[in-house]
């Protein structure tokens, strides 16, 4: 049985910890994205002591900082227990804390090895950036593919077409799946795309059709990035799209295979980078 | 005091390589000579040196596209267009002479473009065959180049004899094999001088006289060759690509700033320019088509060499060490395009990881390829 990011948790047991003085010093990640900043907790033994998601705006500092602090509050640690802080996400190299930086792509390889040890494949889909990460299925990245053009395809994709459709964006995965004729809707670029689905709107095509098509244009954009690499199952989802169920379910079909899901995909990022921060930790103590 | 004197010689060359352009304008106006342009890759410069006319290969400058938008694709490569572009404005016309040599259909393109628009400086187009294995090949070659000096000979005001072309390609020679000791040198101490300036140092050759860059190559060897090599940390890179056009000094900073240390490439402003000499025996015409036939390095821009490009890059890079390679490739650039497919399979059954990055002539996306190369030195470790 392969551990749930849920079953990794162990907050009540943390704290106890906490309390009794047992912790020291734990490892920190800290994902910077383009529209959420996200904290990771772990310990000395690669438990995860808490974690935080927080909405912010484009690589946000104060948005980072929050998720930090709440995220050591939630485990009852203040920033005098942080042994190791590693940044990652689009703003890693942008904020003014951190011991190291480490890209996103290693972050959500070690991330998805740790809840999801064997994995192969990683197809992360955050805000403005969407890649694919091979692994070797001993954790070691061996190929990687990331958009380099244009935001189509990502979590900023999604949130314009939420904007036209006047949909909230968490509604979109369940709605899709009542769709009975998607439409089409192109897959190249966010602002022509936002054009097409004001035009189908127009044509009064459901809402549904219409969001099943932006989720096949997101698939169809994806599929032709997993290709780049080559897939080898098993396939891990992470980042905020994959609480979508539309493009999880178009992505299973075009790919032909179940895409395994973290109980919160949004914070393997931020895992990673805590996981290499504990790895720092440890060498540190051992030198 | 060694690195001060480095960076004084470093100055020199960057100031040639800084707004080109003008600088060759200013230079004329001094010298009172005359500069015929060639397009980058194929065209031996000699022949223009023994002319007594500069020489200059053409460089893509940073230029936005506007008025030569009329004149030719958006779906060319950025150099193709650029120097279109440049030249409609009357940028390029401090030239007397502009020679392009045969690469690929877009540099065809805008020979013509340029001919037409430019009606008051010699467009030549130089025919050298890209087949070097083609029955009759080395006299084909032999007549295009002696077609070409004569057509420069009428430009100069003055006969190209075999004495001068001689002295010419030891000129040329000389500075080759300069900027290969450089290279062997730095390839054994990447911390010498940071690629971006190696570049520099070959880009200003192809820009100032021969003898003046020979100069100052010297001055610097000096003051580098005695120095001790300093430990570096980082991924050992062979950069691979680029062919006409010079790298974006952005892209080479991103890739050392993330921790790659590029030792050796194959790039046309790079090992690629210098690495072969034309011979001094015989015929100098004659030796400058065998340089250009049966001695150039694998290119996609020819066929029948005695060994593919890909199986090239995969023995360049074991030499050298590296631990994978980076490919520069051009937007829109047909040969390269095509070459690819097989040099990603090379590298890959090779067991060397490499990471392709698409360039064009408009801004690129630097945090994404920041991103991408920061991830694959973390793939090398």
């Amino acid at each position: 049985m392969v551990p749930t990011f849920a079953e990794h948790r162990v907050l009540d047991y943390y704290s106890t910890l906490v309390r009794k003085g047992a912790v020291t010093k734990v490892a920190v990640g800290v994902d910077i994205g383009s529209l959420t900043a996200k904290t990771a907790i772990v310990d000395l033994n690669s438990h995860i002591a808490s974690y935080k998601i927080i909405q912010g705006k484009i690589v946000d500092e104060a948005a980072a900082i929050a998720s930090l602090n709440q995220a050591l509050a939630d485990a009852h640690l203040t920033q005098a227990e942080i042994g190791f802080l590693i940044t990652t996400g689009y703003g890693r190299n942008m904020v003014s804390f951190g011991d190291k930086s480490i890209t996103e792509i290693s972050c959500h390889a070690r991330g998805a090895q740790f809840l999801f040890p064997g994995v192969r494949t990683v197809i992360d889909i955050g805000g403005q950036d969407s890649k694919v990460i091979s692994l070797n299925g001993e954790g070691s990245v061996i190929n990687f593919a990331m958009n380099d053009k244009c935001a189509a395809g990502t979590g900023r994709f999604l949130e314009v077409m939420a904007n036209a459709l006047e949909v909230p964006i968490e509604d979109m995965g369940a709605l899709s799946l009542r769709a009975e004729n998607p439409a089409t809707v192109s897959s190249i670029c966010t602002v022509f795309a936002e054009s097409e689905v004001i035009s189908l709107t127009a044509q009064g095509r459901s809402k549904l059709d219409i969001i099943a098509g932006i989720h096949e244009a997101i698939g169809r954009r994806m599929h032709s990035l997993v290709n780049h690499v080559g897939m080898v199952p098993p396939v891990v989802m992470s980042g905020g799209v994959a609480k979508n169920v539309g493009v999880v379910r178009v992505l299973e079909k075009l790919l032909g295979t179940e895409i395994v899901l973290p109980s919160e995909p949004q914070i393997v990022g931020a895992l990673g980078a805590a996981l290499f921060a504990m790895d720092e930790l440890k060498s540190k103590s051992i030198s | 005091m060694q690195r001060s004197k480095i960076s004084a010689i470093m100055e020199k060359f960057r100031a040639v390589v800084d707004k080109p352009y003008e600088k060759l304008k200013q230079w004329k106006e001094t010298n009172k000579k005359k500069i015929v342009g060639c397009s980058p890759m194929h065209f031996p410069e000699e022949l223009i040196h023994a002319s007594g006319m500069l020489p200059v290969v053409l460089q893509e400058t940073d230029e936005t596209i506007t008025t030569g938008f009329s004149c030719i694709y958006p779906f060319f490569c950025g150099i193709t267009r650029n120097l279109v572009d440049i030249g409609v404005k009357g940028q390029l016309s401090f030239l007397d002479g502009l020679i392009y040599a045969d690469i690929c259909v877009q540099n065809r393109t805008a020979a013509s473009i340029l001919r037409q628009n430019l009606p008051a400086i010699h467009v030549e187009f130089a025919q050298l065959p890209s087949s070097v294995t083609r029955k009759g090949v080395m006299e084909n070659t032999v007549r295009e180049l002696d077609r070409i000096k004569a057509s420069l000979e009428k430009l100069a005001g003055r006969k190209i004899d075999d004495k001068s072309l001689k002295q010419s390609i030891v000129v040329y020679n000389k500075n080759r094999s300069l900027l290969r000791r450089l290279h062997d040198l730095r390839k054994g101490n990447p911390k010498l001088l940071p690629y971006r300036d190696m570049q520099v140092i070959v880009q200003s050759s192809m820009l100032m006289p021969k003898e003046e860059h020979t100069q100052l190559l010297e001055k610097l060897l000096a003051e580098m060759e005695g120095m001790k090599p300093t430990s570096v940390k980082g991924s050992r890179l062979f950069l691979s690509g680029h062919l006409c056009q010079i790298p974006k000094a952005d892209i080479l900073d991103l890739i050392e700033g993330v921790g790659g240390i590029i030792v050796d490439d194959d790039l046309y402003t790079g090992y690629r320019y210098y690495a072969i000499d034309a011979e001094l025996n015989g015929s100098p015409i004659e030796a400058l088509a065998k340089r250009h036939l049966e001695k150039s390095l694998p290119a996609p821009t020819r066929t029948g060499l005695p060994i593919r490009w890909e199986k090239y890059i995969v023995d360049r890079v074991k030499a050298s060490k590296a631990q994978g390679a980076v490919v520069l490739l051009v937007k829109f650039c047909e040969p390269h395009l095509f070459y690819y497919p097989f040099i990603k399979d090379a590298l890959a059954e090779a067991g060397i990881p490499h990471i392709m990055v698409e360039t064009e002539h408009e801004v690129v996306s630097l945090e994404g390829i920041r991103t991408r190369l920061q991830a694959f030195m973390e793939m090398l470790r």
